[in-house]
């Protein structure tokens, strides 16, 4: 096991050195010039000249060659300096570092919920199968994955507003700070990012569970007398989670890129507010940083989900 | 016992099983923990319980006109457009935030309501860190008298931080903003720790409105240490606390602040931007006392929602039409007023602002400080904002054009302003392609793309713009205004504030000179000549005014007023509010 473990971070490496390429080329792609950003953006219009440009540009490093700003910017990474952002100057490590716990928070948030609510909604599914419930359920799940979160968060932003006067707490308070204020800032973000993922696991434990529950182990559990309860949670739950956790890691992707959207529409300061303000003001390093970031996340995520087949399923060995 | 022979029968017999009594205290977990996330929303106002006190709109109803008499305690949260990105002052852009840590020679008067403050559209200014507004010995000197003040940090300002402040801002290479606006300083003194005289170049009109809008006082210690990139430290009447960029800024009261007795809020948080949704779910549920900017629509429900709030009004330069003047067919003048008299300005309003609004020209009529008219007081040239599509032919029948007239427009996506832009944009396009005159090849484009492309004079055919009353409604105007219908050696070089691309030798002589006339009605009658030049030639065609809605939370004092310039995030006045009981 110890030795997989080696392995898989071994084969890690190249995957987040060619992500880094891929970024680092990318971010230079988006049109608009640094130094105008930063100019106008400031409420200076129009008529910037390009000595200043070239000036900022120097001060910036963004003259010298795309490739010895790319090694520089490496070398800088490998020793944990995501470098200084281009528009406040502030050390985007750092900022990387405020802003994680709010986006891990909202993320691990929407994937508990999801698991809440899609593995029961499966099973329940499963063992209703053609009645009214499965049909319910399969009709919500349906629609719930059609829905996109960030509809889904406006209007539970709109909706008590308008109805009851009634908004989440302003901000992001840390948990360890305040434990009430944070979930009454962090559920509606959780319900809204959560619901159309959940959607994907209630339909996938469902098919899973319908499979599993005709398996011959399965029948001559019930032969031998064991109660109905034991199994379907402990016999045929298990192996039906086989699929659902590669789900869930395929499904981490999709979480960390939603919270971009759900970030903006709750106000909370994360990485998704982050890399969206970086973006539109094209700061280099901490788009770079925080792509970087996301990417480590979900690499990390699946190795996690991996690493787990082996708990799940004895046959598994590494 | 009657009573426990019921339960133990019950229990007993198992009406009442383990498992639904389980299920029964799961569900009234549940409850509460439903009742506390929704039933415990911080009311983060000061001074006690919800008022719903219908307060006066705009600058109506009686007013405690003394602002010295407030209430020390609560905290503001405001909503602002989105300059909480930076905290670097100079090198940055982070004049909004600085407006509540940094202090000014001067600052401008609004934020109170008359008689004690000035009108919300007025940029009339008052001292600040100056004991009084400056002595000008002659047209080029301003002589500013300090009085006794500290930074956050204790030290005392003195006139060498003021002059390091300005020089930094005017003429450091890394500046990224304010030296645009300074091109006519000369030089600063300080002759003594209390004075600072500044020496500009040439006459400028907007000298005061600089000093209070770009030109923060700084700490030269402070900017030199390295600790100004992890926070802000002024002189100012609010504290820097944290941020979180882009979402949050936090703020506390300065008890060493100069200007007794403010401030007043013990704490104040600005909020980033955010989805429009949450912008006016926040204030529907109380959670911010101070909206940002909303067009008419947006207005109207909040109006709804929050019945009791103080509306604040102002009209704003209506939305504007460029065509690139030194091109084909656009070269030609008649070609441009047929463009004008060929738009319904009324269903202009209908569609972008509820039917709401005025017909507006380049210069704008909505600052009556400037003297500028409104279009059908603009003599020969008012007829050319009216709708006469048949005149509009003849006029393009006489300039020998082709129709319809194969053009670009270009415009922004509404990321950038909102709908209600595109719309109008898509509305000028539609009337023009119905009257059988243009026919236009759209594009859309984000603002990082407009400021390389159109917003700067680069691009082919024609743009299409949110307007701003040819630099009037900026709080330094003169540049502005100056920019925009230049043609310095009769060229238009890109990029450029000129989209028009207008060369006009007399215009270019007056839009310097509009700069440089510190006497108020010979700088009105600049004004009038340019307005005529600009109308007659059609550089750029306005529709109808727009508003500017802002919301102010009524526990907010009766004072209080929420000037125009809101929209700029200037903040300085944020210190007179208070929170009542």
């Amino acid at each position: 096991m110890a030795k997989y473990i080696a392995t898989r971070l071994t084969l890690t490496l190249p995957t987040l050195l060619l992500l880094s390429i891929f970024v680092f080329g990318a971010v230079r792609i988006i049109p608009g010039d640094v130094c105008q950003l930063i100019l106008q953006t400031g409420g200076t219009q129009g008529a910037i000249d390009q000595e200043t440009c070239d000036r900022i540009n120097v001060a910036l490093g963004l003259d010298k060659p795309v490739t010895t700003q790319y090694a520089s910017w490496l070398g800088n990474v490998l020793t944990g300096d995501l470098g200084k952002s281009l528009f406040n100057k502030r050390d985007v490590a750092h900022d990387i570092q405020l802003r994680m716990a709010v986006t891990l928070e909202i993320a691990m948030l929407g994937s508990l919920f999801s698991l809440l609510i899609g593995v029961p909604m499966g099973v329940a599914s499963a063992l209703k199968q053609n009645k009214l419930p499965d049909h319910a359920l399969r009709f919500l799940a349906v629609g719930w994955l059609s829905i996109p979160s960030f509809w889904v968060g406006t209007l539970l932003v709109t909706l008590p507003a308008l109805w009851w006067h009634y908004a989440p707490p302003v901000g992001y308070t840390n948990i360890w700070d305040d434990p009430i204020r944070n979930i009454q800032q962090m559920y509606l973000p959780m319900i809204a990012i959560g619901l159309g993922i959940s959607a994907g696991m209630a339909r996938l434990t469902r098919s899973s569970m319908l499979e599993v529950l005709r398996e011959d182990y399965v029948r001559t559990a019930r032969a031998k007398g064991l109660g109905n309860t034991t199994v379907i949670y402990k016999h045929a739950l298990r192996n039906a989670l086989l699929p659902v956790v590669t789900l869930f890691g395929i499904q981490t992707a999709l979480l960390l890129s939603g919270t971009v959207v759900i970030e903006l529409i709750f106000g909370l300061p994360g990485m998704g507010t982050f890399l969206l303000d970086s973006v539109q003001l094209k700061d280099y390093p901490a788009i770079q940083g925080a792509v970087l970031f996301f990417a480590v996340v979900v690499v990390f995520a699946n190795l996690a989900v991996d690493l787990s087949y082996a708990l799940l399923d004895p046959r598994v060995q590494y | 016992m009657p009573g426990s022979d019921y339960w133990n029968k019950y229990l007993v017999q198992q009406k009442v099983t383990r498992r639904q009594a389980l299920r029964g205290l799961g569900l009234v977990g549940g409850g509460v923990a439903a009742l506390s996330l929704v039933g415990c929303s911080d009311d983060s106002g000061g001074g006690g319980g919800g008022s719903s006190a219908t307060g006066p709109t705009g600058t109506t109803g009686s007013v405690n006109a003394d602002s010295t008499k407030g209430k020390v305690g609560g905290t503001f949260v405001q909503q602002t457009s989105g300059f909480l990105s930076s905290i670097a002052l100079v090198t940055g852009n982070a004049e909004g935030a600085a407006s509540r840590t940094h202090s000014s020679l001067v600052a401008f008067a609004y934020g109170r309501k008359a008689p004690e403050g000035a009108s919300g559209l007025s940029l009339q200014a008052e001292p600040d860190l100056a004991v009084a507004l400056p002595e000008q010995a002659g047209e080029l000197t301003y002589n500013f008298k300090l009085q006794p003040a500290n930074f956050h940090n204790g030290k005392p300002v003195t006139s060498e931080d003021v002059k390091y402040s300005i020089e930094r801002a005017a003429f450091d290479p890394k500046t990224v903003n304010a030296r645009f606006f300074v091109p006519w300083l000369d030089k600063v003194t300080a002759p003594d720790a209390q004075t600072v005289t500044i020496q500009t170049k040439a006459p400028y009109v907007d000298v005061l409105n600089v000093l209070a809008v770009y030109l923060r006082v700084m700490s030269k210690e402070h900017e030199e240490s390295g600790e100004a990139e992890k926070k802000l430290m002024g002189s100012g009447p609010f504290v820097f606390v944290e941020t979180q960029p882009p979402a949050i800024m936090k703020f506390k009261r300065n008890p060493d602040y100069f200007r007794k007795p403010y401030p007043y809020f013990d704490e104040m948080t600005l909020l980033g931007p955010t989805d429009d949704a949450k912008q006016l779910a926040d204030f529907a549920s109380r959670q911010t006392h101070m909206t940002y900017w909303r067009n008419e629509t947006e207005r109207d429900r909040i109006k709804q929602a929050r019945p009791d709030a103080t509306l604040f009004q102002y009209p704003y330069s209506s939305m504007n039409f460029f065509m690139r003047a030194d091109q084909d067919p656009w070269k030609d003048k008649r070609v441009r007023q047929a463009m004008s008299m060929a738009m319904d300005r009324k269903k202009f309003a209908q569609v972008t602002s509820n039917g709401e609004g005025d017909p507006d020209q380049a210069l704008s009529w909505i600052f009556p400080d400037f003297g500028t008219r409104k279009p059908q007081d603009l003599g020969s040239s008012a007829k050319l904002f009216e709708y006469n599509p048949t005149e509009a032919k003849k006029l393009l029948s006489a300039a020998n054009v082709t129709l319809p007239i194969q053009t670009d427009m270009w415009h922004w996506n509404s990321s950038v302003v909102g709908q209600a832009y595109v719309d109008g944009a898509t509305f000028v396009q539609s009337q023009l392609a119905e009257l059988g005159l243009v026919k236009f090849t759209d594009h859309e484009t984000t603002h990082p793309q407009a400021l390389q492309g159109w917003l700067v004079g680069e691009y082919s055919g024609t743009c299409f713009f949110i307007g701003d009353g040819g630099g009037f409604v900026y709080n330094t105007p003169a540049a502005r205004v100056q920019n925009t219908f230049s043609a310095p050696d009769g060229k238009v070089t890109t990029p450029t504030d000129n989209r028009p691309h207008a060369v006009d030798a007399r215009l270019t002589e007056l839009s310097a000179a509009q700069a440089q006339t510190l006497d108020s009605a010979k700088r009105k009658s600049v004004f009038r000549e340019m307005e005529e030049i600009i109308a007659d030639n059609m550089w750029v065609i306005n529709y109808t005014t727009q508003q500017r809605n802002f919301f102010l939370d009524p526990k907010v004092s009766d004072n209080a007023q929420i000037p125009l310039w809101a929209y700029g995030a200037d903040g300085a006045y944020l210190k007179y509010w208070w929170f009542d009981a």
